[in-house]
């Protein structure tokens, strides 16, 4: 007996002698490694913040109507929470007293790209359509003029799943919400070492009594390693290492340090596809406001949803929030973190989560575009993981307009026109928009076709059609240009152009472009011209100003070198609505060009501005330049191819141009009031026959849009540049017009070019000779006239 | 040379040229002026004016209207309404009151005895030529409407090279008093007089926060603010013009004289202002080395506002450097500002030209053109429909004709 003890003696000797120290020495590795995973973890990067995508701010200054602003629908995707007149305390809240017609305000805190808001009131007097009176600081009662809402989220860059968290020190943090996080979850937190025995036996108990698992052991800290390095799945070896982790966690790091990145770490609910994470996030996405703007009561909702956040969501379970609420209330009670009174106040406080509001703000064309133009200057790592803040030019509201105008045209189009409806899907019409502030390079919004989910081809920036008319303005610009230059052939909007049948000869070859539906004018002004949209005419203007004098001033445009060919004046040739626009913007712009573009600034998490976008313009065409050809185009919406939009009640001054191709496959507008420029196309994705000209396609929806965009401003009308005055005129003698002359048109003339005796052919009704023309320096005598107008449907 | 003069420019705008009241600063046009007593600042100026940027989001009438903190002796230092600038000319003060607009008494309203500074100094320059009437004439050319704009946008294409021995024609300023730069005074009263137009008023209010971030040299959030007030309003012309000072005083003339010819489309009847905005493209031309450009430009701006200090100034200065190039017979060599040497010296006789000499280029190439003797000479524009220029015209020039 004595020798078997003896052998079980010498052999467990020679296992602690041999086999311990290995084991030993195998468990330091292993801790040491696990250490090296905590301190890398805790002093790197902890997380991978996605960048967020943000639209344009929205400013309001009084005379604007809050109605036309969409001002409402803005504060709800905000997360601004209504309550009653006089309640308006915290940051996210606003109240609308019907009765004295007053909206007060108190403004979100936000990191603007170069400054802190911190968050204020504002109180405005609404009038009819809740136009803005005046504005004030309720509480100074001073005066203000104007405010600024801030920018709505629109997207996130992310990989894998969007974890959306917005980092914050723990001293940002009201102690209140701190203890009713640590009543909830780890009590004992400053306390224990990473491992509370006490709560692990508790559990087991609880666990055992109920013969299922009801309560959790893990400390604080033990959540923090599983979120940090583990998964949730429940077995000993993934708690031993969270328990190991947690031990060497509170040895390298204090109390404060594990708490501050258990509250920014915590997950806590789910919009949609975005996951909210950490305090700062929950506290805005289910209160909408900070979490220094919480009752005790909203802390402990939140506090009480750690646990379980989806089972637990205020917004979606309330009576199941409010019950864990005062658990956890309780619990606060118990530990002495808050009296009796509070208890009492806070337990009776009914839950007021926000409204649920279901409009998304995404605009997922727009965000392409974001992304794309990011993705040349950022690699990939740093748009997903560096929490960069994207500040965008997107208006939300003009967005939802175009999308809408978009939609409610296509369904028109093929409600009207059988021939457009498709079976297939993929085989659909198709509508793109492009709305940009030309003074700024501003994109307001951009509609890339009839549904991103069906496809992701964005065809503002990736098509490439014919422009059709749309681009005749060049040729109109060219010659004007000549004129203004001193070159020895005088353009102006009165100079006559033959609009009869026209063959231009090139080298060994021929074109002869064609009227719509080969209608003929005889002699028109070169505005009747353009109004109407005259091929002949047009190619015939381009022919005596020169194809090269064309091609240039293309290129000057945006449209690159093109080649050689008649019919480019024409718009033979291919280009995106993004080149339109751009090209567009320049005419609206008084002949600057601001690049459009749609990031504004980027930021980094520290809130230094990487890149911000300064207004910057080149000069193309010179201010007098560009109003003529504007004024020009104004005639088009006014009486030419797109009064239309008059008659569809857009009252505004406005330019404009239709384009559509020879074979009918690509409809365009493209018009601008002083402050907004739109481009319209629609056509098939497989080149087929359209069959409508873009006064019949996109020029309803370019209506649309634009009464809707543009009226929450004041009407603005274009103003003619020093060096040009506007005259009316009688178009067969060149003279002003007089009381008695037949047919007077409206033109922009250069001051020292315009006529400036009135037309004493017509003073006393006479007929017109034809030698009395040519009064208009440069223009000669028409030999003939056909001033009747075409119908806008058929011509362009 | 070409030294001589550049310099001469950059000097003047390191003395606060670029911001107008620099100008006085210069030997010869404004000596007049830089001896007499400056009246005081008619508003005073906080030694610190908050950061619009820091606090609030919603714009209160303390930022608006505060005047600018001004950095005395700085480079780009704004001066406060009436401060340096200011001649004791009853003419401007009577005028301004204080506000932010400047009216030039026109021609008629002068008295006509006595000669103002810029004219006495300039006073012993030779008389004009009929050269010297088409080099000025070709140089007013390239600031016609319409022309195009690659490189010098306000004034139209490249600057053309006079050939040396011509000059710019003399220019007669007559007894009109030198006005204070306007741009120079906070935009109140402007602010004031816009209620009735929100838009305007809502952008005006930021470019007035934008002045004076620029009087602070706070450059960057001043083009932030300006680049607001044209989202808000983009034909707001001050915001244009200010953005053009702004650009100016980050020396990227270029984007300079863009704004600026952006802003004259909306100042064409605020004769002071478009004075301005032309005498600050003057400016701009200079410091690109673009002489008979900037030349042109001041004449222009002397055009419509006779009393603008700056193109008074700019005129003058000049002349005088460009005589001295004259003076040295050899021209630099390869220098971005060459096109320095092939200008005459412009002479600065401000008496009244002949009226032959002043003729338009532009209308003896054309001979169908119903414009008149010096059409092409118009800077000033001729009043369109509803917006009338008034009261801006010279003495000289084409109202002697």
């Amino acid at each position: 007996m004595k020798r078997a003890l003896k052998i079980v003696g010498f052999a467990l000797a020679a296992l602690l002698l041999f086999a311990l120290p290995p084991a030993l020495y195998e468990f330091l590795g292993y801790y040491h490694a696990l250490q090296n995973e905590v301190v890398t973890r805790f002093s790197g990067k902890r997380w991978n913040i996605p960048s967020r995508i943000y639209s344009d701010s929205c400013f309001v200054y009084p005379g604007q109507s809050l109605d036309d602003l969409g001002f409402f629908q803005r504060l709800a995707r905000l997360n601004y929470h209504r309550v009653a007149p006089g309640q308006v305390n915290a940051r996210g809240e606003y109240s609308l007293d019907e009765k004295r017609r007053r909206l007060t305000i108190f403004l979100h805190g936000f990191a603007y790209p170069y400054a802190n808001f911190a968050g204020e009131a504002v109180e405005l007097a609404l009038g009819p359509r809740d136009t803005v009176l005046a504005m004030r600081d309720p509480l100074g009662g001073k005066q203000l003029y104007s405010m600024e809402l801030e920018p709505e989220l629109i997207s996130g860059i992310f990989e894998g799943t969007w974890e959306q968290r917005r980092l914050v020190p723990l001293e940002q943090i009201p102690p209140a919400f701190i203890d009713a996080i640590l009543a909830a979850e780890d009590h004992r937190f400053y306390e224990h070492h990473g491992i509370d025995l006490v709560r692990i036996v508790k559990a087991a108990w609880v666990d055992f009594t109920a013969h299922r698992v009801r309560q959790g052991g893990s400390t604080l800290t033990q959540q923090l390693m599983k979120n940090f390095f583990l998964t949730s799945k429940r077995d000993w070896r993934r708690k031993a290492k969270e328990a190991l982790m947690a031990y060497i966690a509170e040895r390298q790091y204090s109390k404060d340090q594990i708490l501050e990145n258990y509250i920014n770490d915590i997950y806590l609910g789910q919009r949609g596809q975005e996951g909210i994470y950490g305090i700062w996030e929950a506290s805005e996405f289910y209160f909408s406001k900070e979490p220094r703007d919480l009752t005790i009561g909203e802390m402990a909702t939140i506090a009480g949803m750690i646990s379980s956040p989806n089972r637990l969501n205020p917004l979606h379970h309330p009576r199941l929030a409010e019950q864990r609420r005062n658990e956890v209330l309780g619990l606060m009670l118990a530990d002495g973190y808050i009296s009796k009174a509070a208890y009492d106040t806070a337990a009776t406080e009914p839950l007021r989560p926000r409204e649920t509001f279901v409009e998304n703000n995404d605009a997922p064309y727009f965000v392409d575009f974001v992304k794309h133009e990011l993705a040349e200057r950022y690699p990939p790592q740093v748009l997903t993981g560096e929490g960069l803040r994207i500040f965008t030019s997107l208006d939300v509201h003009a967005q939802k307009l175009a999308e809408k105008a978009v939609s409610d045209n296509l369904n028109y189009l093929e409600a009207r026109y059988k021939s457009l409806r498709r079976k297939e899907k993929k085989d659909q019409l198709e509508e793109a928009l492009i709305a940009v502030e030309p003074q700024s390079g501003k994109i307001r919004a951009i509609v890339g076709g009839r549904d991103y989910r069906e496809s992701q081809f964005d065809r503002v920036t990736q098509a490439k059609r014919q422009p059709g008319s749309a681009f005749k303005p060049i040729t109109y610009l060219a010659a004007l240009e000549e004129t203004l230059s001193g070159g020895p052939e005088r353009f102006l909007p009165t100079s006559y152009i033959d609009d009869t049948p026209f063959t231009w000869t090139y080298g060994d070859m021929s074109w002869s472009p064609k009227n719509y539906k080969d209608r003929y004018f005889g002699r028109v002004t070169l505005e009747f011209a353009l109004e109407e949209s005259l091929n002949s005419a047009t190619s015939r203007l381009a022919n005596q100003v020169g194809l090269d004098r064309v091609r240039a001033m293309a290129e000057r445009m945006g449209f690159g070198d093109l080649p050689a060919y008649p019919s480019i004046v024409l718009g033979g040739i291919e280009v995106t609505p993004m080149q339109i626009a751009q090209a567009y913007s320049i005419m609206a712009d008084y002949g600057l060009e601001v690049q459009c573009s749609a990031v504004t600034a980027v930021v980094d998490q520290n809130g230094k501005v990487i890149e911000g976008n300064e207004l910057q313009a080149r000069p193309v065409l010179s201010p007098q330049l560009a109003y003529m050809i504007d004024f020009m185009l104004e005639q088009v919406i006014n009486h030419g191819t797109g009064e239309d939009a008059r008659k569809r009640g857009f009252t505004r001054p406005a330019a404009g141009k239709t384009g559509t191709t020879n074979d009918s496959k690509d409809a365009w507008f493209a018009g601008f009031t002083p402050n907004l420029l739109t481009v319209v196309w629609t056509g098939f994705d497989q080149k087929e026959e359209l069959g409508l000209t873009g006064a019949q396609a996109s020029l309803p929806a370019w209506t649309e849009f634009m009464k809707a965009a543009t009226a929450s401003r004041p009407p603005l009308d274009f103003t003619p540049p020093p060096g040009i005055v506007v005259e009316r005129v009688d178009p067969l003698t060149g003279y002003l017009a007089g009381p008695n002359c037949p047919v007077t048109i409206e033109g922009a003339f250069p001051t020292d070019l315009a006529p400036t005796q009135v037309c004493p052919i017509h003073a006393h009704g006479g007929a017109t000779p034809a030698a009395a023309s040519g009064a208009i320096p440069g223009t000669s005598a028409p030999s003939e006239n056909n001033w009747e107008r075409a119908p806008s449907d058929t011509s362009d | 040379m070409v030294g001589v003069t550049r310099s001469r420019a950059l000097r003047s705008i390191a003395m606060g040229c670029a911001l107008g009241i620099g100008m006085l600063g210069q030997p010869r046009p404004a000596r007049a002026f830089e001896e007499q007593a400056l009246p005081p600042a008619e508003m005073a100026s906080p030694s610190a004016t908050p950061s619009p940027q820091a606090g609030s989001r919603a714009l209160a009438p303390a930022e608006a209207g505060a005047a600018p903190a001004v950095t005395p002796g700085t480079t780009t230092g704004l001066p406060a309404a009436g401060n340096a600038g200011q001649p004791p000319s009853a003419g401007a003060s009577s005028e301004d009151g204080g506000g932010g607009w400047t009216r030039v008494p026109g021609a008629g309203e002068s008295p006509g005895g006595a000669t103002p500074p810029g004219a006495t100094a300039a006073s012993g320059a030779s008389a004009a030529s009929p050269a010297a009437a088409t080099a000025g004439a070709a140089q007013a050319s390239e600031s016609a409407p319409g022309a195009p704009v690659p490189d010098a946008p306000a004034t139209g294409g490249p600057a053309p090279q006079a050939s040396p021995g011509e000059a710019p024609p003399p220019y007669d300023v007559g007894s009109i008093q030198p006005t204070a730069p306007v741009s120079e005074q906070p935009l109140n009263p402007l602010i004031d007089s816009t209620r009735d137009q929100p838009a305007l008023n809502a952008s005006l209010r930021f470019v007035e926060q934008g002045r004076q971030a620029l009087g602070a040299s706070r450059l960057d959030d001043a083009i932030r603010d300006l680049g607001r007030a044209v989202s808000i309003d983009p034909t707001d012309p001050y915001a244009y013009f200010y953005l053009g000072r702004a650009y100016m005083m980050k020396k990227d003339y270029g984007q300079a004289l863009a704004f600026f010819g952006r802003s004259e489309v909306g100042l064409r009847t605020t004769p002071a202002w478009l004075g301005e905005a032309k005498g600050f493209e003057g400016a701009c031309l200079e410091e690109q080395g673009k002489f008979p450009a900037a030349a042109a430009a001041y004449k222009e701006a002397l055009d419509i506002d006779p009393g603008n200090i700056m193109a008074r100034a700019g005129y003058g200065r000049m002349s005088e450097g460009l005589s001295a190039a004259d003076a040295i017979a050899t021209p630099p060599a390869a220098s971005p500002s060459t096109d320095n040497a092939a200008l005459p010296a412009p002479n600065v006789n401000l008496a009244p030209p002949p009226p032959s000499e002043a003729g338009p280029p532009a209308a003896e190439s054309d001979p169908n053109t119903d414009a008149g003797p010096g059409a092409d000479w118009s800077a000033e524009p001729k009043p369109g429909r509803g917006a009338p220029v008034s009261g801006a015209r010279s003495s000289g020039m084409r109202d002697a004709q």
